[in-house]
C-alpha cells in the first residue's frame, strides 16, 4: 500500500507547478491515508442507465482521472462529489464527450449507454449529446430570444413539424424547468436578459426539450443565490421522474438532498460510492470520511 | 540658430530638466526616509519638471514659426517704394518671390531694380534676427520653466495629479486635431462642391448619363462645356465594388471560420499572417497583375466562349480588388469569431449541434458586428481603391452593368481631372471636389446603414 502511494505521488510529480502545492497540501492531510484498491461501497446496479468501466482520462501526458468505475441507474439521480481539481468536471464531460472540444483530452475504458458504446468511432456524437445533455456551471444562454433559445435544439434536430408543434415543446419545456410563469409574457425578449438563476433554468429548459434520456449537470447552482438554488433543487427532483441525472456539485447538502446516490471522488479516483444516506452517515472510507467533516476539500 | 538644431537642443534641456526632477525629488526625499514620504513617485516629478521645461517653450516656438513668415514679409514689402508696392495678388506674388530669389542668392542683384535688393537684404536680416530672437527666447523659457519646477519640488506637491491633467489635455488636443482636420477637409470639399454646382447644375450632376468633362480647346468643338452627368462613374465604382465584395466576402468569411474553427494550431500561425500579406501588397502590383494576367485571361476565356470582352474590363478590375481585400474582411472577421466564448459554443454543441450547425446558428450571429466591421471596411477600400481599376478598368466612362465592358470610378475620375496643368477655378477642376462630396456622402450614408443593422440584429452575449 505505502509503495503504491509512493508511486503515485511520483507520477503527479509532473504537473505543473501550482497544482503541485495544491496536492502536497492535500498529501499532508491525507497521508497516512493510503487510496482503496477499489472503489469502497457499491458502485454498481441492477439494469443501469450508463454502464461506465476503467475510465481513464488524459489532458496530453497528464492523467486525471484514473480507473473508474461505476454505473448510474435509470431514472437515478447521481452526485459527484469532491475537492477541486479532483476530475468531477472531466468525468461528467465524458458522459456525453464534450471532452472531443479539447484536442489534447484522451479517454479510455468502456463507457455505455444502454447498449451502446461511447467511444465507438462510428457513433455520431451529434445524435449522442441528444440523448445525453448537458447543463453548464456558469448559464450560457444564447443570445436570443427565450423562444428562440429553448427551440434550439427541437429545430436542430427537426422534433417539431409545425410551429404549432414547437410552441408546445417550447411551453412544456419551459413549464418542466419551472420558468413558464416568469417568462410566458416576454418569450420574445432575449434570454440573457433574464436573472442569473432564471437564465439557468432556461438552459435547463433548453436541454430537456430534446428529450435527453440523460441529463448532466455541472455545479448547476455555483452561480446562484439559495432561493434561485432550492428551485433548481425542486426542478431536479421532478426531472428524475423522468430523466437520468448526474450532478456535479460542491455543496454537501445538496448532494445530500437531491441524490439517491454519491460518489466521492479524489484526486482522479473514485473512492467511494454508495446511497446518499450512507455516504453522509456511515462514509466507510477514511478520505470520504475526511471530506465529508470538512477536514478538507 | 536652424530651427531643427533647435530642436534638437530643446530635447536635451527637457531630457536635463527630467534628470534634475529626478534627482532633486531623491534628495528631497532621502531625509524623510525614503521616497514613500513623497507624495508622488520620483518619476512624476522628474515628468514635470520636463513638461514645465518643454510645453511653454514648445508653445512659443510653434506660434512664432507659424507667424514669422507673414510677418516679415509684410514689413518688407511695407518698406518698399511706392511705385513698387504690389496692386493685386499676381504682383504680390512676383514681387515677393523677387525679393525672396535675391535674397537666396538665384537672382543676381544686377537684375534687378535697387530698392527690391535693398528689401532683399532687409528680409535677409530680419530672417536672421527672427532665428536669433527666436533662439534666445525658446532657451530662456526652457531654462525658467525647468528652473521654476525645480524650485516647486517638494514632498507635498502633487505632480502625480498635475501630470496627469497635462497628459490628459494632450490627449483631448490630439483628439480634437484628427476632429479639426476632418471638418477642414469637409468644409473644403464642400465649398468647393458649392462653386461646381454654381457652374453646373446639381442635377445634372446627379443625373446626367454623359460624362465627358473634357473643355473644349477651341470655342466652336462639340461639348465644349463638358458634360458632367456622374451616373456612369457610380454606376462603374458600384460594379467594380460589388465585383469586389462578392469575392472578397465569400471567401474571406469562409476562411475566417475556417481559420477560427477548425485549422489547427500550427496551421493557423501559418495561414493568418500569409493571409494579411495580401493586404500589404502594393495596390500598383495588383494593378498590373490585373492588367497584364488577369485581364487577358478573361478575354481570352471571353473569346472562348464568344463572348465579347473588353480588354480592360470592370470584371478584371473587381476580381484583383476583392482578392486585394479578401483580409479586410477574414482577420476581422477571424477576430471577433474567436472572441465568442467558449460557453457559446459548448451549450450549442451539448445540445447535438454540429459544428457547422453551431457556427450558423450561435457563433455567426453573435460575431455579426464585428463581420460587418470587417466587410465595410472592405467595401470603403474598394470603394476608394483607384490604382487597379487605372489599370485594369480603364477610363472610359461608359453606362452598363455589363461586367465585361470597360468602366471608371469616381476615385480615378478625381485623378485624372485633377492631372495635368488645369486653371484651379475651372469647372473641370471643381468637379474633382464634387465627386468627392459625393464619394464622402455614400460612405457616411454607408456606415450608418450598416451601424443601424448592426444595431438591429445584433445578438449580444455578455
Ligand atoms: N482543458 C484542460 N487541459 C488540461 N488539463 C485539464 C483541463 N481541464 C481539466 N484539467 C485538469 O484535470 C484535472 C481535473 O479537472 P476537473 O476540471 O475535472 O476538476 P473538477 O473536479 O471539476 O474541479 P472543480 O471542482 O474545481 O470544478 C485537474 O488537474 C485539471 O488541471
Ligand atoms: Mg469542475
Amino acid at each position: 500500500m505505502e509503495t503504491a502511494q509512493q508511486l503515485d505521488k511520483r507520477s503527479l510529480g509532473n504537473n505543473d507547478a501550482a497544482k503541485d502545492k495544491a496536492i502536497k497540501e492535500q498529501d499532508t492531510m491525507t497521508q497516512d491515508t493510503p487510496y482503496p484498491e477499489q472503489t469502497v461501497g457499491s458502485p454498481y446496479v441492477d439494469d443501469p442507465k450508463m454502464r461506465l468501466r476503467d475510465v481513464e482520462v488524459f489532458y496530453a501526458d497528464n492523467q486525471a482521472i484514473h480507473g473508474v468505475s461505476l454505473d448510474i441507474g435509470k431514472n437515478e439521480v447521481v452526485s459527484l462529489i469532491g475537492p477541486s481539481g479532483c476530475g468531477k468536471s472531466t468525468f461528467l464531460r465524458c458522459l456525453n464527450r464534450m471532452n472531443d472540444t479539447i484536442d489534447i483530452c484522451r479517454v479510455k475504458g468502456d463507457l455505455r449507454l444502454e447498449d451502446q458504446d461511447l467511444y465507438d468511432p462510428k457513433l455520431d456524437v451529434v445524435e449522442l449529446r441528444a440523448r445525453v445533455g448537458m447543463v453548464f456551471q456558469k448559464p450560457n444562454p444564447f443570445p436570443k430570444s427565450i423562444y428562440d433559445n429553448v427551440a434550439y435544439g427541437p429545430r436542430i434536430h427537426g422534433l417539431a413539424n409545425k410551429k404549432y408543434d414547437l410552441d408546445e415543446i417550447v411551453e412544456n419545456s419551459l413549464q418542466k424547468a419551472g420558468l413558464w410563469n416568469e417568462v410566458k409574457d416576454r418569450l420574445h425578449s432575449p434570454g440573457t436578459g433574464l436573472s442569473g438563476g432564471q437564465q439557468q433554468r432556461l438552459c435547463i429548459a433548453r436541454t430537456i426539450a430534446v428529450s435527453p434520456e440523460v441529463v448532466l449537470m455541472d455545479e448547476p447552482c455555483s452561480a446562484l443565490d439559495p432561493i434561485a438554488t432550492a428551485k433548481i433543487e425542486e426542478l431536479i427532483s421532478e426531472l428524475s421522474e423522468s430523466y437520468t441525472i448526474a450532478i456535479v456539485t460542491h455543496s454537501m447538502q445538496q448532494a445530500a438532498r437531491v441524490s439517491h446516490r454519491t460518489a466521492y471522488f479524489h484526486l482522479g479516483r473514485l473512492i467511494e460510492m454508495n446511497d446518499t444516506d450512507t455516504v453522509f452517515t456511515k462514509p466507510e472510507h477514511d478520505l470520504t470520511e475526511a471530506y465529508i467533516t470538512g477536514r478538507f476539500g | 540658430m536652424q530651427t531643427g538644431n533647435l530642436l534638437l537642443l530643446l530635447v536635451v534641456m527637457v531630457a536635463g530638466a527630467y534628470y534634475l526632477g529626478h534627482r532633486r525629488s531623491y534628495a528631497l526625499a532621502r531625509p524623510l526616509g525614503g521616497i514613500r514620504h513623497l507624495h508622488s513617485l520620483p518619476f512624476y516629478f522628474a515628468m514635470r519638471s520636463a513638461m514645465w521645461c518643454a510645453i511653454p517653450a514648445m508653445v512659443v516656438l510653434a506660434l512664432w514659426l507659424a507667424f514669422d513668415d507673414s510677418i516679415i514679409r509684410q514689413q518688407v514689402l511695407a518698406s518698399l517704394p511706392q511705385q513698387l508696392q504690389p496692386t493685386d495678388a499676381s504682383s504680390y506674388n512676383l514681387t515677393l518671390s523677387k525679393i525672396q530669389n535675391v535674397a537666396s542668392g538665384a537672382l543676381p542683384t544686377s537684375f534687378v531694380e535697387p530698392p527690391i535688393a535693398e528689401a532683399a537684404q532687409r528680409l535677409q536680416s530680419l530672417k536672421q534676427t527672427s532665428a536669433m530672437a527666436l533662439t534666445v527666447v525658446v532657451i530662456v523659457l526652457c531654462m525658467l520653466g525647468g528652473a521654476w519646477a525645480w524650485l516647486k519640488v517638494s514632498p507635498q506637491l502633487r505632480a502625480r495629479q498635475q501630470v496627469e491633467r497635462v497628459l490628459q489635455t494632450i490627449f483631448m488636443l490630439c483628439a480634437t486635431v484628427a476632429i479639426l482636420t476632418t471638418v477642414g477637409i469637409v468644409l473644403s470639399v464642400l465649398f468647393e462642391s458649392i462653386r461646381f454646382f454654381g457652374r453646373v447644375p446639381v442635377t445634372d450632376f446627379l443625373f446626367g448619363l454623359q460624362w465627358s468633362p473634357q473643355t473644349a480647346l477651341r470655342a466652336d468643338q462639340v461639348a465644349s462645356g463638358g458634360a458632367f452627368g456622374a451616373v456612369p462613374l457610380f454606376m462603374g465604382t458600384l460594379l467594380i465594388s460589388a465585383i469586389a465584395l462578392l469575392v472578397a466576402v465569400p471567401v474571406g468569411l469562409m476562411s475566417a471560420i475556417y481559420l477560427a474553427e477548425y485549422a489547427s494550431n500550427r496551421v493557423r500561425t501559418v495561414a493568418k499572417p500569409a493571409l494579411e500579406v495580401l493586404a500589404g501588397v502594393p495596390t500598383v502590383v495588383y494593378g498590373f497583375f490585373a492588367a497584364l494576367t488577369v485581364a487577358p485571361f478573361i478575354r481570352g476565356l471571353g473569346e472562348s466562349i464568344g463572348l465579347n470582352v473588353a480588354s480592360e474590363s470592370a470584371l478584371a478590375a473587381g476580381l484583383v480588388m476583392g482578392i486585394m481585400i479578401i483580409p479586410f474582411v477574414s482577420s476581422l472577421a477571424d477576430d471577433v469569431i474567436t472572441a465568442v466564448p467558449q460557453a457559446m459554443r459548448d451549450g450549442s454543441l451539448g445540445l447535438g449541434a454540429t459544428k457547422s450547425e453551431t457556427i450558423k446558428k450561435v457563433i455567426f450571429p453573435a460575431a455579426l458586428p464585428g463581420i460587418m466591421g470587417g466587410i465595410l471596411l472592405a467595401a470603403s477600400r474598394a470603394i476608394g481603391e483607384t490604382m487597379i481599376v487605372v489599370m485594369a478598368a480603364g477610363l472610359a466612362a461608359n453606362l452598363t452593368a455589363n461586367p465585361l465592358e470597360a468602366v471608371t470610378t469616381i476615385t480615378v475620375q478625381i485623378v485624372t481631372l485633377l492631372t495635368g496643368d488645369q486653371e484651379f477655378d475651372s469647372a473641370k477642376t471643381l468637379a474633382a471636389f464634387a465627386l468627392g462630396l459625393m464619394l464622402f456622402i455614400t460612405t457616411l450614408v454607408m456606415n450608418i446603414f450598416a451601424l443601424h443593422i448592426v444595431k438591429k440584429y445584433r445578438e449580444q452575449y455578455d
